[in-house]
């Protein structure tokens, strides 16, 4: 009887807590990943290369495309070369567009995210005009309370990234 | 047997000082309702541009305060009855339909301070070309400053920053496109 009692208590004290705490973290979490993605943008579009930085915390990887990967505060730098360099001739100002977030969580401090971006710059008439099309592939971590990029890799869809040379024949 | 009742005992009372225990700044109800009215304020945002492209006057200047402010770089609209006159003067009647145009609203930001919140989101506003492809025609930023009435989230405040093409240009757009007397 005692046993049974006691299987009882353990049963109202756990089930209760447990499934609604973890709920409520992920609607939380979600709020403060979806955050993270838009200030990408944010920082970005603002030139705030020093903001930039911060959201690859220590260790954040940025894996840009073709190859550009940085590290950590190196994410700064790169950016702040990017964009002086210009090299696609972009007419300011421009903006990140974001559409077709799904974050997914691998754990209680983990997480994955996929979403995509339109690069926005005026036209020769001044009106927006789509010049970039993107895909984010994302691994995200929480230290210290907050969430950072762990991996952030860039797809370029459109234009599409040039396809490897084919193998010469023999 | 001493040690099984203590136990009991013990797990019995448990989830009533844990629920005092916990820190009321942490507390997971405060939390959630962050979320909540972050979720709240998202929809307004997007049911702003739902009833202006549908052209449902009534319940997009519901959407403000009864003293909210709709203003951009040329103009200055206060109070629901204004707010909507700008619409009727602007797009026409109520409730006609419209195919011509309609409105992206992407990027949220949302800043909560208990019953206030100051909001950024981008705008992009895409209009059907000649040849009937959507064509994107301007975009900027919503910066916004809302409050909580009556368990609401209302718009007290939004500031239309035109950005591409900037406003003067915008307003040379309109007015090339305007039918000719």
């Amino acid at each position: 009887m005692m046993q049974r009692l006691l299987a009882i208590a353990c049963f109202l004290v756990l089930i209760p807590a447990v499934p609604a705490a973890a709920q409520r973290n992920e609607t939380v979490d979600r709020a403060a990943i979806h955050a993270l993605l838009v200030a990408y943008g944010s920082t970005l579009d603002a030139r705030d290369f020093e903001g930039f930085g911060r959201l690859f915390g220590k260790n954040g990887v940025y894996a840009a495309g073709g190859g550009t990967e940085a590290k950590g505060a190196a994410a700064e730098q790169m950016m702040r070369k990017i964009f002086s360099a210009n090299t696609l001739g972009f007419r300011e100002p421009n903006f990140h567009l974001f559409f077709n977030e799904v974050v997914t969580f691998v754990g209680p401090d983990r997480a994955r995210a996929t979403s995509m971006s339109l690069y926005m710059v005026p036209d020769e008439k001044n009106r927006p005009m789509a010049a970039l099309m993107a895909r984010y592939e994302d691994e995200l971590v929480r230290t210290d309370d907050r969430w950072t990029f762990a991996r952030r890799a860039v797809r370029s869809l459109i234009p599409a990234p040039a396809a490897p040379p084919s193998p010469k024949r023999p | 047997m001493i040690v099984r009742g203590f136990a009991l005992r013990a797990l019995l009372f448990l989830p009533v000082t844990a629920g005092f225990a916990q820190p009321k700044s942490n507390a997971i109800e405060a939390r959630l309702q962050r979320v909540e009215d972050e979720l709240a304020i998202r929809r307004v945002l997007v049911d702003y541009a739902a009833f202006l492209d549908g052209r449902d006057y009534a319940r997009y200047a519901a959407l403000f305060t009864t003293d909210g402010e709709w203003s951009n770089a040329t103009a200055s609209h206060k109070g629901r009855a204004a707010i909507r006159q700008m619409l009727e003067g602007t797009l026409g009647k109520p409730g006609a339909p419209n195919r011509a145009n309609f409105h992206i609203i992407s990027n949220p930001q949302v800043d909560l301070d208990g019953d206030r919140a100051t909001v950024t989101s981008r705008y992009l506003f895409v209009m059907r070309a000649p040849d009937g492809r959507p064509q994107p025609a301007l975009a900027g930023i919503y910066r916004d400053e809302l409050v909580r009435q009556a368990g609401q989230w209302k718009i007290r405040r939004r500031v239309a920053d035109d950005i591409m093409p900037t406003a003067d240009e915008w307003k040379k757009i309109i007015a090339a496109q305007a039918p000719k007397p």
